[in-house]
């Protein structure tokens, strides 16, 4: 409490959505009650968010101001009448108001937002613009006045009160607040949340220094949120397509592998979920989601794919190069043959240790006339696109949304497959070892794994960007 | 515990975690950076999952699995001097034949070392991973009899191996260990030398069938160079060329010839391949420290940005400034559930009022109004509007009040206060008209509404059978406009 940095009151009439607003800046869903009804938020409820070592922004949401013409009446009437015995201006007059508190038990809740006003560095003025202006909006604009603070007007729920916007603009424009910012609590922009920084900063000059980290902090924390939840996506994929099991070549025991499977895609796919709904701090319960529909393709064996005979050094353009790499263990352990022999001798060993580690069990199932099951392109197909479909929803989605998202299939069919799709599926279809649940006992190869994961992350990046 | 293992306990926590990080590790992280928080929560974690011993172990075997490679070339080193180059039947030696067995592979081994070493990505150390992995395995298995002790041994040991010989230290990892390696031969290989030539007499030749022998003068001119620069007796041209043909010299020249022959092989075997390896070996060691030092894990993987959401949440405290007094009475004083009257009669002697209502709505109150009251409906939206119905009801003979309210506004306390001041002013009874576009049946926002407007018209002591609900005329619901059984007295 200490270090903090600035403080601003959440204020405005009941129901306008102050609470959803401190939600979505905190990330929050905890954060205060929220329901559709007044006179929700009882207490003056702070909440501190860290900018660095030293310094913290923290924010008050108040309850609303539900009489604001019955308090403006006393205000400009019986705290008026004593300016000749020294209350002059708005301040004053709210002073004087706060010290016979007491005597306006019905105005308690106004009390608690007047002193709010009078205590913080800046005031959050929340409307919700789906309201028509009405007389006690003015009275409260005109309270607020009386604080001599500067005012930043939040216009909420902009989606659903776009019509009333312009008339909101035109109002606020009247009692000199020009600087306003949009914000939906509901369907939410970042750059409407980096909008209502650099108002700020524009209104502390004093500040700007701390408020620019602060900005800077939370397009950060944005941009590395954005990326991780594409990595997660990317890490998918490949961990699905690697993904396959084997099974004798009769129905029963293909029955059995496909619904091992099917569970085993939709554990993944859960996972997953779960780690994008963390890292955009919303819950379980947030999302209505329908059963993932898959398919099993079967994997072939491709020995001589040219991804597979690089992993043996058999590159077009380096031959015997991995097989080179092994002729250095095979020098150390001749120690004076010649070089020449132990290169070749290690390459072909190293190949044909590589053919045996790698392929041993496609080689013996395939001789025992076993099959391998993965899931088929359709399968991948509806699971990227339903991957992409969930994280715009996330990211649009503020934190005082009380109705579940839903992944609907209606909205997978707009995304089109990148260009190298099928070279992303080839290549982690040939590496069944990156599939954490295939068990394999060879080494990870995260390297080319991380690289493909890598790939895929910057073509989502690149999506993101041309939207 | 240094900074590197404690890095490395830290990611030893994010692969048993795997995909989501606990939140059971409590501490007061607020006032740390997020490295050293993340730190202290793995002092706190490793408690629980006891990483520490299994990547000593998996330590342990790699450094045995380097020892015991590095005992078997050394032997091997030692060995080659007797098996090849010197034996019981055997008393002379080809130079020849010991540069090709010593030198020249290393050398040449050198040169193959750094091209694979600086073109990495032509090449990756796949196979040799896989072999040494299957070496250490073997020797897990020889070595730790119940390899399943902890939950999470295969995962660590995939890790461990990976981080130890994967893309941040495999290079080096591999570097070092096969310059150690061919230390340890080279080591052997002259101890053993000096050990031969210590005990045993031999003569020093050279053979070549193809080779001339000017190749061989300037090869061993070259080899001379140094030595003789730093004063050690070393064969000369003479020499050279007499060891050729096995000439046949005086017992002290003879003697002198094997002392600079020796020299030279003792001080090439050392300077031009024990030397370069010894330094590299070095270089390599170092540089593994330095890149174990530098080690992070990737903060920016997705486990981490969750941790720190964990750790570190954009809220860094919540608190109470103002809390409220009533908060306990109003929670406790329970507005059972009501419903409004559906067959409400309105008295024909009653005020007629109306609160911020749309235009729309107030149209919909004007017709009812028009129809049954001569009193001219005022819609109260501002101070002003308020002041003048308060005035008008003053002077009002009437003795009931109508209040007629829109479903869509939020019924607060603003009105509450503002219906008590009309009571004060009547001294019949109240009447509550709320004016809505659709039933409320298929909307479970606009019910609720209903709800809160029904509650707080109790509150303002409106009796429940003198509220009602009425659907204006211009929805298509209700496309003649009928209101839900009102009647009029």
């Amino acid at each position: 409490m200490n270090k903090h940095l600035l403080s601003v009151a959440v204020v405005g009439h009941a129901n306008t959505g102050k609470t959803s607003l401190i939600r979505t800046l905190l990330r929050d869903a905890s954060f205060g009650d929220i329901a559709d009804k007044a006179g929700t938020t009882r207490h003056v409820e702070g909440a501190e968010i860290r900018i660095d070592d030293n310094h913290n922004l923290v924010i008050y949401d108040t309850p609303g101001l539900e009489d604001s013409i019955h308090l403006l009446s006393l205000l400009d009437s019986d705290f008026a009448k004593l300016s000749s015995a020294g209350y002059e201006d708005g301040i004053d007059r709210l002073l004087a108001f706060i010290q016979r508190e007491h005597e306006f038990p019905e105005l308690d809740q106004e009390i608690k937002v007047l002193k709010a006003l009078l205590s913080n560095d800046l005031i959050f003025y929340v409307i919700d613009v789906r309201e028509p202006i009405l007389g006690k909006y003015r009275d409260e604009l005109k309270i607020l006045s009386y604080a001599a603070k500067p005012i930043i007007p939040v216009l909420n729920f902009i989606e659903a009160g776009e019509a009333n916007i312009s008339v909101w603009q035109a109002q606020l424009a009247r009692l000199n607040l020009h600087a306003f910012v949009s914000f939906d609590s509901v369907v939410f922009r970042f750059s409407d949340e980096m909008k209502i920084y650099q108002k700020m900063q524009s209104l502390l000059a004093d500040y700007d220094l701390q408020l620019e980290a602060l900005i800077q902090q939370r397009q950060l924390q944005w941009l590395q949120r954005e990326k991780a939840a594409q990595q997660l996506i990317a890490s998918l994929l490949v961990e699905v397509a690697a993904c396959r099991f084997k099974a004798v070549n009769n129905e029963e025991s293909i029955q059995q592998v496909s619904e091992q499977l099917q569970a085993n895609v939709r554990l993944l796919e859960s996972q997953t979920l779960t780690q994008l709904l963390t890292l955009y701090q919303f819950k379980q319960h947030d999302i209505d989601l329908y059963e993932l529909p898959i398919q099993e393709g079967q994997w072939k064996l491709d020995l001589f794919s040219a991804d597979n005979l690089q992993e043996f050094g058999i590159k077009a353009t380096s031959n015997f190069v991995k097989g080179a790499g092994v002729g250095v263990a095979v020098d150390l352990v001749a120690a004076g043959m010649t070089l020449g022999a132990a290169a070749v001798v290690g390459g072909v060993a190293g190949v044909l240790w590589g053919v045996k580690q790698r392929y041993y069990d496609e080689l013996q199932a395939k001789l025992k006339g076993h099959r391998y099951l993965c899931a088929d392109d359709i399968t991948l197909q509806v699971l990227w696109k339903r991957q992409l479909h969930l994280l715009s929803v996330l990211q649009q989605r503020g934190h005082a949304s009380v109705n579940k998202m839903s992944i609907d299939g209606s909205a997978l069919n707009e995304t089109g497959l990148p260009k190298a799709w099928a070279k992303w599926l080839k290549s982690a279809r040939q590496h069944p070892q990156w599939a954490s649940l295939n068990e394999s006992d060879q080494p990870l190869f995260t390297n080319k794994k991380s690289a493909l994961i890598k790939e895929i992350t910057e073509h989502l990046i690149q999506i993101v960007k041309l939207k | 515990m240094d900074l590197y293992q404690r890095h490395l306990l830290t990611e030893g926590i994010r692969v048993i975690e795997k995909t989501a990080p606990s939140d059971k590790f409590k501490a007061p992280y607020q006032n740390l950076k997020f490295e050293d928080a993340v730190l202290k929560r793995t002092d706190l974690a490793e408690l629980r999952y006891q990483t520490a011993p299994i990547f000593n172990h998996f330590k342990y075997l790699i450094n045995l699995l380097s020892g015991l490679m590095c005992f078997v070339f050394l032997i091997l080193g030692a060995t080659s001097i007797s098996q090849l180059l010197v034996n019981e039947n055997n008393s002379q030696i080809n130079f020849f034949w010991a540069l090709l067995l010593f030198i020249v592979p290393n050398f040449l081994s050198l040169l193959l070392w750094f091209f694979l070493y600086f073109k990495s990505k032509v090449v990756n150390f796949t196979w040799v991973a896989s072999f040494s992995l299957s070496l250490i395995s073997l020797l897990d298995k020889l070595q730790h009899k119940i390899t399943t002790q902890h939950l999470y041994y295969p995962a660590l040991f995939q890790y461990y191996f990976d981080h130890r010989f994967g893309s941040y230290l495999g290079r080096s990892q591999f570097s070092f260990m096969s310059h150690f390696w061919w230390c340890s031969y080279l080591l052997g290989a002259t101890f053993s030398l000096l050990l031969v030539l210590a005990t045993h007499q031999v003569d020093f030749i050279w053979q070549t069938t193809i080779l001339n022998e000017d190749a061989f003068l300037w090869l061993t001119q070259l080899l001379t160079y140094l030595p003789e620069l730093l004063n050690i007796s070393v064969p000369s041209v003479k020499e050279v060329a007499y060891a050729s043909i096995n000439a046949v010299n005086s017992v002290d020249m003879a003697q002198y010839n094997r002392v600079n022959w020796s020299n030279l092989l003792i001080f090439s075997l050392v300077i031009y391949a024990l030397m370069p390896r010894l330094i590299l070996t070095f270089i390599f060691y170092r540089r593994i420290k330095y890149k174990q030092k530098n080690f992070k894990p990737d903060f920016t993987l997705p486990y981490y940005l969750q941790l720190k959401n964990i750790i570190h949440p954009i809220m860094n405290a919540r608190f109470i400034k103002d809390a409220d007094r009533q908060i306990s009475e109003n929670t406790n004083k329970r507005i059972p559930a009501a419903d409004f009257n559906h067959n409400m009669s309105m008295p024909l002697d009653a005020f007629p009022i109306a609160i911020e209502l749309t235009q729309q709505a107030y149209q919909d109150a004007l017709k009812i109004v028009n129809a049954h009251y001569s009193v001219k409906l005022l819609n109260i939206i501002d101070r002003e509007s308020e002041e003048k119905v308060l005035s008008a009801l003053a002077s009002s003979h009437l003795s009931g009040l109508i209040v007629f309210v829109d479903i869509a506004r939020l019924p607060d306390r603003g009105w509450l206060t503002l219906i008590k001041k009309c009571s004060d002013k009547i001294s019949g009874e109240m009447y509550l008209v709320i004016l809505g576009q659709e039933t409320v049946d298929k909307n479970p926002r606009l019910f609720a509404r209903l709800q809160n407007w029904i509650e707080i018209a109790v509150k303002a002591n409106i009796s429940e059978k003198n509220m009602t609900y009425i659907i204006g005329e211009q929805h298509e619901d209700n496309p003649k406009g009928t209101h839900e059984g009102t009647e009029y007295e």
